[in-house]
């Protein structure tokens, strides 16, 4: 099988939805069911945004955002997997883990926003907080859960080898779970990109959402949906980064023939 | 002995007193009107229970967010599992997906309101948009790895692929779905809360915005914590559920590294 | 990796079939309450309302003693949403989801010039009115160097909401005072409540404040105003009731049900001051004391506090049109609308607060 032939034609294959999805917008506006000044046309807000992207202060603010989601991410990926990792080799860490996930994964973190910008400013900390916050527990609960449904005979055969109990977490089981671990990553991912959008919608004074929540204000919406845009063809890079990332570390797994 | 008994209960315990002090002592090192302490935010949640409007608004949003993940399991578990099996339906959908979610839903409720009204629809559809996101990839997830050898036999004693799907593949990859599951119950909590904060009527988001608003932060802080009371409820029971669903599927000895 | 066990012999007839039948129940119950809620249907008209916070007494009588108005009920209904802010009722009204709305001047303006929202303006809620009423004004912290706009250059100001009216007075201010208000100050939006701390914190220079903030910040002390809106604009108008031309024009009669009972709410609250504020605790959730000690004030001379008034408030909710023209030109000179406007478009011929059956 020509796998760079079929490849393309995968990729043919996925761009094909949201090639229909911009039909349908077009189609939406050339009716004129959507008033213009909600729905503008899908050829302005492309054209605006390649213009923007060759706008310095545009491309700075497109950076802003870009780092504290990576930032948070990154600080909530380490934290969740290690907390879910640990949690599954010591019974009493989970113990005083468990409830507490339980218990604060399903507040709306955004009500502890203001808290947030108040004790931590209104600048990058208050908003990679927030992501920390609301990434940290899919990826939390899908590492735990996923360590934890590891065949046990992995562990016992790499202590009865003489490796240590952390190192075997890690070395051993994490690596065994980490199809799940994967998933609750790329969930986290997603959920990044949204909060991060949405702090910056909420109180910012730079960033994707601070440029939509201004030209929404001035009605301007061709450029209120350039950030929107932006931050979908983020979501689609990410989506490719991400499968490249997985089939590199999954390699050898049966599911990833 | 009874302490014995009870030792179990200890550590949770323990976590909450621990939050506690620790929300009291920020709180206190911060002195703001933003951050009350729990001695002044817990005062106000009998004051919440005990209020007829209130339990209303709690139990409609709860419908909703009911609704909108039973919604989200008819539609995004079939389409995880035939995605994880089909590299045409998983080529198909992931880009899609990609683009799709991480948009906020709070930046489009124009365009939606123009359909759906301002009524429970629109929230409903944000409900739906944030619970099929753990679904839909843990039901692929779990998919991908069930072992060909089952599906094999499967086709080999006739069984047609829809069947496959629902017959084999569905049990076998139960247990990743429902991880997915537990992950959606946290979000649809969640959303539940946010798709009230650009347009509401009655519902958890309203009293937590609504304070939040005004700058009645004793009564956030309550909802905060009623929310999370909730959030425990259900996922203590959800994990019954999934105990007696998957039950089969956990190792009959947990993972023992150390002796802790 | 293998996850279950072999001799599970007929786990996925029984297990499938339990996961089947319990999701068919779900769904059942799902579907069955979603139909039941959908099948309340209105029989008499039924005007959808946006609403936001607060000073909107003539709708929170309405809202919560429906029973005070005879027609309410009976001859319409409302069906009351309430809003973030008006902005996105602004956009509510675009969608066609909303038919009347509570709007600021300016961004009930901006739909028009930007959205081609048509609206009519038929009362109005509260405005300014110096030098005995409230005027929402920028404080800073007591010890602060600012002593006057002078010093607000590369500043970090307060603002609830990017582009709001309340900015148009103090763009111009600025202006006078040769600061360019785009470039020359930094603008933070932040919300009403959380200026305060804000301000104490020292994460603005300048915040914000409006009743009943400017209220509670003023009895804690420790803050200083240098700007109010008053001093440039005296009788500004803040919040007024619109509908939308297509629903007014389509139901006249509606229309004129619903204003009537807005200038009977008015004259209502203005009336029964305690029983307002029970109204008002009712609907935020807040205790009487954060309104007491300056709802339907007056202030006592000029120099007294500004937190110690309230808005002014028309007794039959008239709108100040003449006002609302002379705002429209302010924001057009300083750059907030993008075309000249005319009040003379968002008035009915009949339709306006104060009307009597």
């Amino acid at each position: 099988m020509n796998t760079r032939s079929s490849t393309l034609a995968y990729g043919l294959l996925g761009a094909l939805p949201i090639v229909g999805l911009l039909a349908l917008w077009q189609a939406i506006h050339l009716s004129g069911i959507a008033p213009p000044a909600l729905l503008p046309s899908p050829a302005a807000v492309f054209l605006r945004f390649f213009q923007q992207l060759g706008d310095a202060s545009f491309l700075q603010n497109v950076g802003v955002t870009l780092y504290r989601l990576f930032v948070g991410f990154f600080v909530a990926a380490v934290v969740g997997i290690a907390a879910g990792v640990v949690a599954t080799g010591s019974k009493l860490f989970a113990s005083f883990l468990l409830p507490l996930v339980r218990v604060l994964a399903p507040v709306p973190k955004i009500a502890l926003y203001p808290a947030f910008t108040l004790t931590l400013g209104y600048d990058d900390a208050s908003k990679i907080a927030l992501v920390i916050a609301d990434a940290l527990f899919p990826i939390l609960l899908a590492t735990y859960q996923g360590t934890s449904a590891v065949e046990p005979k992995l562990a016992w055969s790499a202590r009865a080898a003489g490796v240590s109990p952390l190192r075997t977490l890690f070395t051993v089981v994490l690596p065994a779970a980490l199809p799940s671990v994967m998933t609750g990553c790329r969930i986290g991912l997603v959920i990044s990109c949204i909060v991060v959008f949405l702090a910056e919608m909420i109180t910012s004074t730079n960033g994707l959402g601070h440029l939509l929540m201004r030209a929404a204000r001035n009605f301007q919406t061709v450029d209120m949906f350039v950030p929107l845009i932006a931050i979908s063809i983020l979501g689609l890079l990410l989506n490719s980064a991400f499968n490249a990332l997985r089939r590199h570390l999954l390699r050898g797994f049966p599911e990833e023939k | 002995m009874v302490l014995r008994r009870f030792l179990p209960a200890l550590p949770p315990l323990l976590a909450f007193a621990g939050i506690l002090a620790i929300w009291e002592l920020l709180s206190l090192y911060f002195g703001l009107d933003g951050l009350p302490p729990p001695s002044v935010a817990l005062r106000q949640v009998p004051v919440i229970l005990t209020d007829p409007q209130s339990l209303f608004d709690i139990v409609d949003s709860l419908r909703r967010m009911a609704i909108g993940i039973v919604l989200a399991l008819v539609f995004a578990i079939p389409v995880g599992l035939w995605m994880g099996r089909s590299r045409f339906a998983a080529a198909f959908f992931n880009p899609l997906l990609s683009v799709i979610y991480p948009v906020p839903k709070a930046a489009l409720m124009p365009i939606i309101m123009l359909w759906l009204g301002v009524g429970d629809a629109s929230k409903i559809l944000v409900i739906f948009l944030g619970v099929t996101l753990p679904l839909i990839y843990h039901s692929y997830q779990g998919s991908r790895a069930v072992e060909e050898k089952l599906l094999w036999s499967a086709a080999a004693m006739g069984m047609q692929p829809p069947a496959r799907l629902a017959r084999i593949v569905l049990p076998a990859a139960l247990p990743e779905i429902l991880v997915g599951c537990r992950t959606a119950l946290v979000l649809g909590l969640i959303t539940m809360v946010t798709s009230e904060m650009i347009a509401r009527q009655t519902g958890i988001g309203n009293l937590v915005f609504q304070s939040l608003e005004m700058g009645i932060y004793d009564t956030v802080y309550a909802m905060i914590v009623i929310i999370g009371a909730l959030g425990f409820i259900l996922d203590v029971l959800f994990e019954r559920l999934r105990g007696w669903l998957v039950g089969w599927a956990e190792p009959a000895q947990s993972i023992i590294v150390g002796s802790t | 990796m293998i996850r279950f066990r072999q001799k599970q012999r007929s786990f996925t007839f029984e297990r499938g079939f339990r996961l089947e039948r319990g999701l068919a129940l779900a769904f059942a119950i799902a579907a069955s309450t979603a139909g039941l809620t959908a099948a309340s249907a209105q029989t008499i008209p039924t005007i959808r309302v946006g609403w936001t916070v607060p000073a909107e007494d003539a709708k929170y009588w309405m809202m919560k003693r429906p029973q005070e108005f005879p027609n309410l009920g009976k001859k319409y209904n409302v069906e009351w949403v309430q809003f973030q802010g008006t902005a996105q009722m602004v956009q509510a009204m675009a969608a066609g989801a909303l038919d009347c709305s509570t709007q600021g001047v300016l961004s009930l303006a901006q739909g028009a010039a930007s959205a081609g929202l048509q609206t009519y303006i038929v009362a109005q809620h509260v405005g300014e009115k110096a030098p005995e009423s409230f005027s929402v004004y920028w404080a800073v912290k007591d010890d602060s160097p600012i002593k006057s706009v002078k010093d607000f250059k590369g500043k970090t100001i307060g603002l609830n909401v990017l582009g709001t009216g309340i900015w148009g007075p103090l763009a111009i201010a600025l202006k006078k005072n040769g600061i360019d208000p785009d470039k020359d100050v930094k603008l933070v939006e932040a919300a009403f409540p959380t200026q305060e701390d804000a301000i104490r914190t020292g994460r603005l220079d300048v915040g914000v404040l409006n009743q009943p903030f400017a209220a509670r910040a003023e009895a804690k002390g420790g803050l200083r105003k240098v700007f109010a809106i008053s001093e440039e604009i005296p009788d500004i108008v803040h919040i007024l009731e619109a509908c939308s031309k297509t629903f007014v024009d389509k139901n006249p009669e509606l229309a004129a049900l619903y204003v009537q009972d807005l200038t009977a709410g008015m004259g209502k609250a203005l009336a029964n001051r305690d029983e307002t504020l029970k109204i008002v605790t009712e609907i935020f959730k807040a205790p009487v004391a954060v309104f007491d000690p300056f709802y339907f004030k007056t202030r006592a001379s000029s120099d007294a506090p500004l937190g110690s008034a309230d808005f002014a408030r028309d007794p039959g909710a008239a709108a100040n049109y003449d006002g609302i023209q002379k705002m429209f030109k302010l924001y057009y000179d300083v750059g907030m609308l993008p075309k000249q406007l005319d009040v003379k478009d968002f008035k009915h011929a009949k339709i306006f607060a104060p009307l009597k059956p």
